[in-house]
Order: C-alpha cells, then sequence, then structure tokens
C-alpha cells in the first residue's frame, strides 16, 4: 500500500497540492487522469521521490519515505516515462541490467535468466537486445524501459504517461501487453494518464484528478454511471469518439 | 595546486640542472655570440656547458641568474643602472659592483665595446626632413617611430628620452628590434633604436641621429655570474676573464654582421674570433636539420602532452565538481576564464620566481591555459544533459557516483572530448613562446629566424607547429570514434 497523507507541494507561488490524502491499494492498478496540468504527475514523482512534498507524508507499507531511505525505496520501484528515460550511451541489455550488475552485482547467469524471462513477458525479440535505443522504435523502446523498471522485481511499478509519444497501434499492441503483464504480476501500479480508454482498459481504479484535488475514484463503470460531479460528465464526454453513428 | 607545482617540479626541474656551466644570453645575435664564447670557454676547459639562447628579455635572464638557473650571461653596464637597478642611486659603476657583489653576483667589465643606444633613419629620409641631431625631431611630429620593447619602458628609454628632448610624436610602436630594421626600410617607420655595434647600420647605409644633449648611458658589455663559480670552476672564471677589454666596437660589429649579414652559425662565430685573439681552436659541430627538427619536435611534445594530462587529470573532476557545487563552480569557471586572459608571457614571465627557466614555468602556463576549455566543456557538457535521463538515473535509485560513471560523464564525453581538443590545438600553440623562457620547441628556430632575418629557419619552427596541430586535431577526431559510447555516435 502507498499513502500520501496531508501531501502539500507547491512550485513558485503555484500550489498544485493542498492538504492532499490518496491511498493505492495493494496488487491493484490504480489510474491518476486529469487535465493537464491537474498535479497528475507530481503525485508519481512524490512517490519515488524526484519530488519531496512541502509538508506532508509518503509512507509505503507503514516506512515513510525520506532523504535516507529513497535510494533502497527506489530498487523496489519501477518507473516508466513518457520519454522512456533509456540512456542513448548503453544498449538495450545494459539499460536492463545496469542496477542489477552494477549495483546488487547479481550473477550472469541470474541477469541473463532474468532478462530472457523480462523479453517473454514484454514481447520483446531477444536479437534485439545487443541494439542502441537509437536504433530501437518508439515502441521497442518502451518495452525495454518496461523490462528496466521490472528487472529487480519491485514491490511497485510507477508508469507516468508511458504511451503519450507512441502512434495508436503501437500503443494498442502495448495496452495488451501491459494488461497481460499487470495480470501475471499482480503489483501495486500507479499509472498517469489523460487518456480515458486506456484507463479504462488497464486500470481497477480510476482517480480523476482536476485542478490538485480528487474529483472521484473508482470504476470506470461508477464514474460513468455515478458521476459524484458534473465535471465527470465533462470529462468523460470529452473523451468519447466523435466518430459517426454508423460507423461506430 | 601545490601538488601539481611539486610533480612538475620533479619531472622538470631536476632535468634542467645539469652539471657544468649554463650560459644565458637574450635574443638578440650580440648576445647569441657572447653567451657562445662563454659557452666555447667552458668546453674549452672540459666542462659541460649549455647555452640557453634567446631568452625572453633582460628580467627574465637576470631572475634566471638570480634563482641560479643560468651561472652567467653578457650584460651591458647602461642596462643594469637603467633598468636592473633602476631606482637605486649609484654614483659610477664600483658602487655597482659592490651592491652586485653583496647579492653573490660579480662582472667581468669591460669587455671593449660601447654598444649605447643610438637613434637612426635611412639617410635619404633624415637629409629629406634635415634632421642631424635628436633636438632636430621637435620640428616633425608626424614622424613614425618603430623602438624595441625593452626601449620602450627601460629607464634611459622612449617615456626619458620624450622628457628629455621634448619630443611631441605620438605614433610610437613597440616591436622586435630585429623587425624594426625591416620596417624602417620597407618605408613603415621612420625611425628606430639602434644598438651602436649593429651590423645593419652599416649594411643599410643608416644616419646615426646626434644624441646632442648626451641622453644615453654608456653601454659597455661585461658577464655577469654567480660568484660562487669562482670556487666551483676556478679555471673556467680564469678564461673568460681573459675576454676583458678583448673585444672592441669594430670587433663586435664584425661579429655581428657575420651572423647577420653573412648568416654564419653564432658557434663558428665566437669559435673563430677565440683563434684569431687566443690562439685557442675549438671545433663546433653544427646540427643537421634532421636533429634538429628531432630535438625541438621532442621539446614541443613533451611541453604539450604533459600540460595537457595534468589539465585533464584535473579539470574533468574539477568541471563535476562545478555541477554538483554550482555556487563554488561558477568561481571555478570564472576563475579559470580570468587565467585565459592573461597574456602567455606575462604567465611565463610569473612562474620564473616559482620555477625558474627552461620547461618548468613553460609547462605550468600550458597546464593553466588548457584548464578552461576542459572544465566548461565538462561542465557544460554535463548540464545540457536532457533533464529527464537524469531523473531516470535517479528513479533507479543510483547514487551520485553512480550516476556521474555511468550516465552523466558517458553522456557529456563528446563535449568533455571537444574541449580536450580545443585546450591540445592552444597547447601546439602557445607552446611555442616557450623557447622565451629556455623551454625550446618550434618556438627556437622561430626565435632564431625572426633575429637573423631568416624565412627557412622561421619556416623550421612554423610548419611543424603547424602541421602537429593538424595532427593533434585528426587525432582527436579519431579518438572520439575509438572513446565516444557507440550509442552515441549512431545518431549522426
Amino acid at each position: 500500500m502507498i499513502e500520501l497523507k496531508n501531501v502539500s507541494v507547491s512550485f513558485g507561488r503555484k500550489q498544485v497540492l493542498n492538504d492532499f490524502n490518496l491511498i493505492f491499494p495493494v496488487q491493484k492498478i490504480s489510474i491518476l487522469i486529469g487535465p493537464s496540468g491537474c498535479g497528475k504527475s507530481t503525485i508519481v514523482r512524490l512517490v519515488n521521490g524526484l519530488l519531496t512534498p512541502d509538508s506532508g507524508k509518503v509512507i509505503f507499507d507503514k516506512e515513510e519515505l525520506s532523504t535516507a531511505n529513497v535510494r533502497d525505496m527506489r530498487l523496489k520501484m519501477g518507473y516508466v516515462i513518457q520519454e522512456g528515460g533509456l540512456f542513448p550511451n548503453l544498449t538495450a541489455e545494459e539499460n536492463i541490467t545496469l542496477m542489477a550488475s552494477r549495483r546488487l552485482k547479481w550473477s550472469k547467469s541470474k541477469i541473463s535468466l532474468r532478462v530472457e524471462e523480462l523479453c517473454t513477458l514484454t514481447h520483446f525479440d531477444e536479437e534485439n537486445l545487443n541494439k542502441y535505443p537509437a536504433q530501437l522504435s518508439g515502441g521497442q523502446n518502451q518495452r525495454v524501459s518496461l523490462m528496466r523498471a521490472l528487472m529487480l522485481n519491485p514491490d511497485f511499478l510507477l508508469l507516468d504517461e508511458p504511451f503519450a509519444a507512441l502512434d495508436p497501434i503501437i500503443r494498442s499492441g502495448l495496452h495488451v501487453s501491459l494488461l497481460e503483464i499487470f495480470q501475471k504480476l499482480r503489483k501495486t501500479v500507479i499509472m498517469v494518464t489523460h487518456d480515458l480508454h486506456e484507463a479504462a482498459y488497464l486500470g481497477d481504479n480510476i482517480v480523476l484528478i482536476n485542478d490538485g484535488s480528487i474529483v472521484q475514484a473508482g470504476s470506470i463503470n461508477e464514474l460513468i454511471d455515478n458521476p459524484s460531479d458534473p465535471f465527470v460528465t465533462r470529462f468523460i464526454e470529452a473523451q468519447r469518439s466523435h466518430l459517426p453513428e454508423a460507423k461506430k | 595546486m601545490r601538488f601539481i607545482f611539486t610533480i612538475l617540479l620533479l619531472l622538470f626541474g631536476s632535468a634542467s640542472v645539469a652539471q657544468g656551466i649554463r650560459v644565458g644570453s637574450k635574443k638578440f645575435t650580440e648576445s647569441v655570440v657572447l653567451g657562445e664564447l662563454a659557452r666555447l670557454l667552458a668546453v674549452q676547459n672540459g666542462l659541460r656547458a649549455e647555452h640557453k639562447k634567446e631568452l625572453g628579455g633582460t628580467r627574465i635572464l637576470w631572475k634566471a641568474l638570480h634563482g641560479g638557473d643560468i651561472d652567467i650571461y653578457p650584460e651591458y653596464t647602461g642596462t643594469i643602472q637603467q633598468e636592473i637597478l633602476a631606482g637605486k642611486k649609484f654614483n659610477n659603476f664600483s658602487e655597482i659592483e659592490k651592491y652586485l657583489n653583496s647579492i653573490g653576483l660579480s662582472v667581468i667589465v669591460p669587455l671593449g665595446f660601447n654598444n649605447t643606444y643610438a637613434l637612426g633613419m635611412l639617410k635619404s629620409r633624415a637629409k629629406e626632413f634635415g634632421i642631424t641631431k635628436i633636438s632636430d625631431l621637435r620640428k616633425h611630429f608626424d614622424l613614425v617611430f618603430g623602438f624595441g620593447n625593452e626601449f620602450m619602458d627601460r629607464g634611459d628609454g622612449w617615456p626619458a628620452l620624450r622628457r628629455r628632448y621634448r619630443l611631441p610624436q605620438k605614433d610610437v610602436r613597440g616591436l622586435d628590434h630585429d623587425l624594426a630594421y625591416r620596417g624602417l626600410v620597407g618605408g613603415s617607420l621612420d625611425l628606430m633604436d639602434l644598438y651602436a655595434t649593429d651590423a645593419e647600420i652599416e649594411y643599410y647605409d643608416l644616419f646615426v641621429i646626434k644624441d646632442n644633449l648626451n641622453h644615453f648611458p654608456e653601454y659597455n658589455a661585461l658577464y655577469v655570474y654567480r660568484t660562487e663559480l669562482e670556487k666551483e670552476y676556478p679555471e673556467f672564471v680564469k678564461s673568460i676573464s681573459a675576454l676583458r677589454g678583448r673585444i672592441p666596437d669594430s670587433k663586435m660589429i664584425r661579429m655581428n654582421k657575420r651572423a647577420k649579414i653573412d648568416g654564419i652559425p653564432a658557434a663558428q662565430i665566437a669559435s673563430d674570433f677565440l683563434n684569431e685573439e687566443f690562439k685557442i681552436s675549438i671545433r663546433v659541430k653544427t646540427d643537421s636539420f634532421w636533429s634538429r627538427l628531432v630535438k625541438n619536435t621532442n621539446d614541443h611534445l613533451l611541453l604539450v602532452l604533459i600540460s595537457l594530462s595534468a589539465a585533464i587529470f584535473i579539470s574533468i573532476p574539477l568541471g563535476i565538481f562545478s555541477v554538483r557545487h554550482p555556487r563554488i563552480g561558477q568561481i571555478v569557471i570564472s576563475v579559470t576564464g580570468i587565467i585565459q586572459t592573461i597574456p602567455s608571457l606575462a604567465i611565463l614571465v610569473f612562474m620564473i620566481p616559482l620555477l625558474g627557466i627552461g620547461a618548468g614555468p613553460a609547462l605550468m602556463a600550458l597546464f593553466l591555459y588548457s584548464l578552461l576549455p576542459v572544465v566548461r566543456n565538462t561542465h557544460s557538457g554535463i548540464i545540457d544533459i536532457p533533464k529527464h535521463l537524469i531523473e531516470s538515473a535517479d528513479a533507479l535509485g543510483m547514487t551520485d557516483f553512480e550516476k556521474m560513471r555511468y550516465v552523466q560523464v558517458p553522456l557529456a564525453a563528446r563535449s568533455i572530448l571537444s574541449g580536450i581538443k580545443t585546450a591540445a590545438v592552444i597547447n601546439v600553440g602557445i607552446a611555442t613562446l616557450g623557447a622565451l623562457i629556455g623551454a625550446g620547441g618550434y618556438g627556437q628556430p622561430i626565435l632564431t629566424g625572426i633575429r637573423l632575418d631568416d624565412i627557412g629557419l622561421i619556416l623550421e619552427g612554423a610548419v611543424p607547429a603547424a602541421l602537429l596541430a593538424l595532427l593533434v586535431q585528426g587525432g582527436f577526431d579519431l579518438l572520439e570514434r575509438i572513446v565516444l559510447p557507440r550509442g552515441l555516435r549512431l545518431k549522426d
């Protein structure tokens, strides 16, 4: 379980989160959704310690995140961002195994076994492991990024708009893989997106955020059937397909 | 910093302390010939002798003699009085001699000739303006004057001369003495300072303007040496003392002419003189073109390689440090930037009291000049890495060191390398100035070439220096392909 307790964050004069509270349940896929600038990315960055709250706490299973433990905690958190964040000077495999080999000193056989497993899981062609990010497509790079996040078998998986930069066909392929992975691994997942379809397809628990506060949290059906606020309906309507009825 | 000093001292300080007699000379022909005379007399006494010739100026030689980097060099009474000891009051030269003895120095004086300063013009020009004495210059305020750099600011030089004669000329340029002759003959200068024994006076048929107010003091030639030599090498002091009074004006002018007009090597001229005057015969060997080239290349490469390696060793960590501590980093970058703006010759001279003459101060100056490009490029290379990559490294749980080792330095490699390349190319160029303080290198033939108006000799230094710069450039381009992480090269 990850809990944000009375968290406030501001950037300069702008208050992004004010006395914010949220719990991400264990082994559930929580989706943070909302318009740009609503604070959803800020929440993920708080969770992995890239941001420190002005006040309040981030708690992992009773342990509070602090500067002292943030590095160790990060080894238990996989993190995938929009641009992938792969290091261009390293091959796909080096990107995936960097921490396992350099920090944790895993044996070669343990590493190659794990990489093989991940390739199968993410449908990544092992032949591409020796290629550099510049030689791979955007979709392949996001699979590598996902493998890197999963390498140490973390308890938590954080995804910050991982597919926003990809074209729709590749994105939908990745959605299928990701759902498969989520179902297989049963990790506590936090994913940020602004795409309602993605949220509906992948998420157990959708948290709609606007202007730094939670508007409504629940399943997609709850949001559609029992909107707590006119904003929920407006947000959903805005993302419904505008294709003509006949072609739907 | 102190650590580097020590390393450089160990490397080069010791190498320059050779056994035997170390002679110095200034970068004009007469001084080099007198230096060769001293060297040959040492050789004749069976001593090892080294001639650090064409050092950059009176101050450099004086500091070197004081610091024990050289044992003896030729000087002039007027220079000691007007420049070296300017500001101290002496009634006559024997008082000066007493003072010198008190600071551990002795002189052999006079050698015979008086190489005083004079002002000279082309005869035709002087006639055209009706100039015979310096006072006549007052009426011709638009004449262009070109003076040797030392003359521009010495006690009896241009400022004092102008005051004495109340001269109105504004267009006064400081330049190398040997180059001034070319300016005078070529017509870009109307008037220059002459040394009375310059062979060019006769060769170019120059008019020596009368010093009607007796402004210029006597410049009697002498040798000044460390008094300790009398104990260490008494036989050498004895034989060089025999030169006292043996070189009158006529003989010095002839030797200067043979060197500058006839192009005979200084060593040969010195040897001929000793043979004629003292029946001493010493075989002088002249180095072949190739052996000179090898020696100069060797000196030059050592200067560049050692200073650059030391700079890389210090600058990359300094650049990384500047990223981590932005406030102090800004200061570090500013300081290295300020060093860059100090003229190279000034840095060389600043280093002499600390490191003596020779390779030591040259290495230190080159090292200091190399800092800025490498520090700045390391810093900017790291700062310019996209933020999301640094955050990815953080999010993986990397320590600062891991982040530096696996992400920041490799991603900044291209920038760091190009900083090193810039430093190396600059170094190859600045190292040619090393010859002015006795560090050798490609600057040596350039200095001699300027002195003797010998284009061939100038090219002997300039061409290899240019080629070396190109080679360094090419070498680094090649290195970039090897060192740069493959993933980064794929982009282009």
